[in-house]
């Protein structure tokens, strides 16, 4: 019974398995640097993308990425002199709504209009296809290979910054790799997951990993352990007890948190 | 052998408009430097155009090729909770670096040898500081630079450093310390650097003659005199402490 009905998901399964892993990575960043806003806002600036894309007929992800990209360096290029006339939550809060609004009127007037809110937020898990997932891998793919070059010095950047530019490190550089990898991500997962489900990916897995472990390694390993069962647990139980996928995951990945912090509280 | 570490001639500095400009001073190896004034002064701008972490906004500033830089920041700009061990911390200071010793000798040069393996989040404050500095001397630095470093430690550690910071002098590293507390300064400190951009005051060269300026006095009232507290010799003021906010 169970294999059956692995096999009648097993695409959007290893979709949401593949988009959890290097979200949660990211996520255990964002989290100690308390910027899970920026990612919530990359997410968004991805789906107003591929609403556009709707709308025009262009290629989803490749507009998903383009309108990330174009955050990101906006992002980049105010953050120079980090003395904007706006506090950076106060920016990021104004992109989040107002691309959220043009993701909306894009969907409506589109041809694809018969997508409704839930869609927008929680994607659509169950549509996902053989092709997705070839294109997902592949960007997992890139992500690991940056990851296994960069990751010590996402380290040092995040544990000190100020020392890491110091010493040199291009600390500019390695922030718009993490932050250009973590679009590409978005950019190409927000069809399938949704805006919601990626901030869960992102933050869920990660919040609890910090309460059940106290290495790196051990933090990493619990937030792509948690993020991957969460996705697994959640599409399950979508299939059988007929809820929608993405929310279902949502609340699977919500589960560790209370034993997670009540193990950090004993602590 | 004998060419300076950092040399400004006419420098300014500051965030797009200059907070102190005209400065001109010349930083010599193996040479203890105080960088000294109150909160704001622009200490931590002027370390960080030293360090080119900053652009200069006038003057020229050379910096002596091949220097190696040992840093250790303010406690409150890393993120303790980031699930570091002592180890990693130590090794994440020196990426770019390759060919250096383990890195519990530096360890152990500031008396943490043990603890190694301990998450750097459960350390106390004066420990995580000493990692701090361990991580810097892990480097094998030719300049150290710290940012005051006392900020928020205990008594036993902030002796421990200035032993530390004497000893690594005495082995031909130079030291620039950025303190606002005058009881931080101990004889030890042979040149200073005096900055208060409030008073407009800029004062740079050998202990004896910053300390002996006029405008030193003319600008808060009082003059410096050594002290002896807890065995170690200090700064104090002549007045008895009252020109408070350049302490």
């Amino acid at each position: 019974m169970l294999l059956e009905t692995l096999a009648l998901v097993k695409w959007p399964l290893l979709g949401a398995v593949l988009a959890s892993l290097p979200l949660a990575y990211f996520g255990v960043f964002l989290l100690e640097r308390r910027m899970v806003f920026v990612s919530v806002s990359l997410a968004q600036a991805a789906l107003c993308g591929a609403s556009m894309a709707f709308f025009f007929g262009w290629e989803p992800r490749l507009t998903g990425l383009a309108v990330v990209g174009a955050v990101i360096a906006a992002l980049a290029l105010r953050g120079r002199d980090g003395r904007g006339a706006l506090p950076e939550d106060a920016v990021l809060g104004i992109l989040y709504v107002v691309l959220g609004g043009l993701a909306v009127i894009f969907l409506s007037k589109s041809a694809q209009g018969g997508l409704d809110e839930a869609t927008l937020l929680f994607g659509s898990l169950l549509g996902v296809s053989p092709k997705d997932v070839a294109v997902l891998a592949a960007v997992c793919g890139l992500l690991l290979i940056m990851g296994l070059i960069l990751h010590k010095r996402f380290l040092a950047v995040a544990f000190d910054p100020e020392t890491s530019r110091v010493l040199g490190l291009r600390v500019g550089l390695l922030e718009l790799a993490f932050f250009s990898g973590l679009g590409a991500l978005l950019a190409v997962a927000i069809g399938q997951i949704g805006v919601l489900l990626s901030f869960a990916y992102l933050v869920l897995p990660a919040a609890a990993a910090r309460g059940l472990a106290r290495t790196t390694r051990g933090v990493f390993a619990a937030a792509a352990c948690i993020g991957a069962l969460g996705s697994a647990a959640g599409t399950l139980a979508s299939i059988t007890w007929d809820v929608p996928t993405g929310a279902a995951i949502c609340l699977a990945l919500a589960v560790p948190l209370p034993l997670a912090l009540v193990v950090r509280r004993r602590e | 052998m004998d060419e300076a570490l950092f040399e400004a001639e006419g420098l300014a500095i500051g965030y797009g408009k200059p907070l102190l400009s005209d400065l001109t001073f010349s930083i010599g190896r193996g040479e203890y430097w105080g960088i000294f004034g109150p909160n704001g002064a622009g200490k931590t701008t002027l370390i960080k155009t030293l360090l080119g972490v900053q652009r200069a906004l006038g003057g020229t500033l050379r910096r002596a090729e091949g220097l190696r830089l040992g840093y250790v920041p303010q406690l409150t700009s890393v993120r303790e909770s980031l699930p570091l061990s002592v180890r990693q911390v130590v090794e994440l200071g020196a990426l770019d670096l390759k060919g250096l010793p383990p890195v519990g000798e530096a360890l152990a040069r500031v008396g943490l040898k043990d603890l190694t393996r301990e998450p750097f989040s459960a350390l106390s404050g004066g420990q995580r500081q000493r990692v701090m500095v361990a991580r810097a001397l892990h480097r094998r630095p030719s300049v150290l630079v710290l940012d005051e470093p006392t900020n928020g430690v205990d008594l036993l550690t902030r002796h421990a450093l200035r032993i530390l910071m004497r000893e690594l002098n005495g082995e031909g590293v130079a030291v620039l310390l950025i303190t606002h507390l005058l009881n931080e300064i101990g004889p030890e400190v042979g040149h200073f650097l005096w900055l208060d951009s409030r008073e407009s005051l800029f004062l740079a060269g050998a202990r004896e003659s910053v300390l002996g300026d006029f405008r030193l006095r003319k600008a808060y009232g009082a003059g410096l005199r050594a002290v002896d507290v807890a065995g170690e010799t200090v700064l104090a003021w002549t007045n008895g402490g009252e020109a408070e906010h350049a302490s």
